[in-house]
């Protein structure tokens, strides 16, 4: 049923507040990561964003392609991930359309009953956070989300669990190279201690202990 | 507008660790940066300190991450 190919959401839209909007852009710019790991490795990847990144689209996407990795990016809760416009997208009714698939989420707290419905209903593997994704940021570096030196170091461990798994690493392997990317940024703002180390540092712990995998930890690609 | 649960006082946390948690926040954050919880908002530093004198479940989730650093950081140094 599914092949060798990555299917991301990432929803991006006017919420009508501009720190909301902020924090939206992270979750749209980051996963660009993932596609760019599916180019270099020639893997396909469909990329269903800003008004694609809809339920209809995804249930559409899941029945007709099959794609082996999706990856779900936006706001969520226990039992869901959003959307475009924060709906949700993805939740305990239409979990079993990720059979036989690997799941990532890049979303708060839907690990704790979305992702073990996931596997209950036949999903491989499970990725994603038990608990809220969080992240300081500097507003005047949004333009240049990428380099911005408070948020960079929690997305780059967080994509760095998905782009492992592009990469042919099995789904434990995967959580174990996020997990190192995250000790090594706790380890870096240690030594290079300056004034916001304090809070750089207290979220990228909270993210990686929140961070976990359910299902078959030897599923790969 | 903040909801019912948002608004509730959490009682389980002594006066001493909020205190702490505050100190560590005014020293260490930037007046420019802010915080993004997903699902919560977005916070400034005046906004962060607001939350914990309020000690509501923000506040909580600020208080149990440094927390959780604390206790990392002490585990990391005894390995």
């Amino acid at each position: 049923m599914t092949d060798k190919s990555v299917l991301v959401t990432r929803p991006w839209y006017r919420s009508g507040n501009s720190d909301e909007d902020n924090k939206i852009l992270f979750i749209f710019r980051w996963p660009e990561k993932i596609i760019g790991a599916c180019k270099e490795k020639g893997i396909t990847c469909f990329d269903l964003k800003e008004n694609r990144a809809t339920r209809k689209e995804l249930e559409k996407f899941l029945g007709s392609k099959g794609s082996t990795l999706v990856a779900l990016n936006g706001h969520g809760g226990p039992g869901f991930v959003c959307g475009q416009n924060g709906e949700p997208i993805a939740d305990t009714s239409n979990s079993q359309l990720f059979s036989g698939r690997i799941v990532h989420a890049l979303s708060c707290n839907s690990a704790q009953v979305f992702g073990p419905d996931c596997v209950a209903n036949g999903a491989l593997a499970f990725m994603g956070y038990k608990d809220r994704f969080c992240w300081f940021f500097d507003p005047n570096m949004i333009t240049r989300i990428f380099d911005d030196e408070m948020s960079k170091w929690n997305f780059e461990a967080a994509m760095a669990a998905v782009t492992a798994v592009v990469n042919g690493d099995s789904v434990e392997a995967a959580r174990e190279k996020s997990q190192k990317k995250f000790k090594d940024a706790i380890k870096h703002h240690l030594i290079h201690y300056g004034l916001e180390s304090n809070i750089i540092i207290m979220t990228l712990i909270h993210d990686m202990e929140n961070q976990v995998v359910i299902g078959d930890g030897t599923a790969k690609l | 507008m903040k909801t019912d649960r948002e608004n509730q006082k959490i009682t389980n946390i002594p006066d001493d660790v909020w205190q702490l948690v505050k100190f560590r926040i005014m020293q260490s954050m930037p007046a420019t940066a802010k915080l993004a919880i997903g699902g919560v908002g977005t916070f400034s530093k005046e906004d962060v300190l607001e939350h914990l004198t309020e000690k509501d479940e923000t506040g909580e989730l600020i208080v149990r991450m440094q927390l959780s650093m604390l206790k990392y950081i002490a585990k990391t140094q005894n390995d």
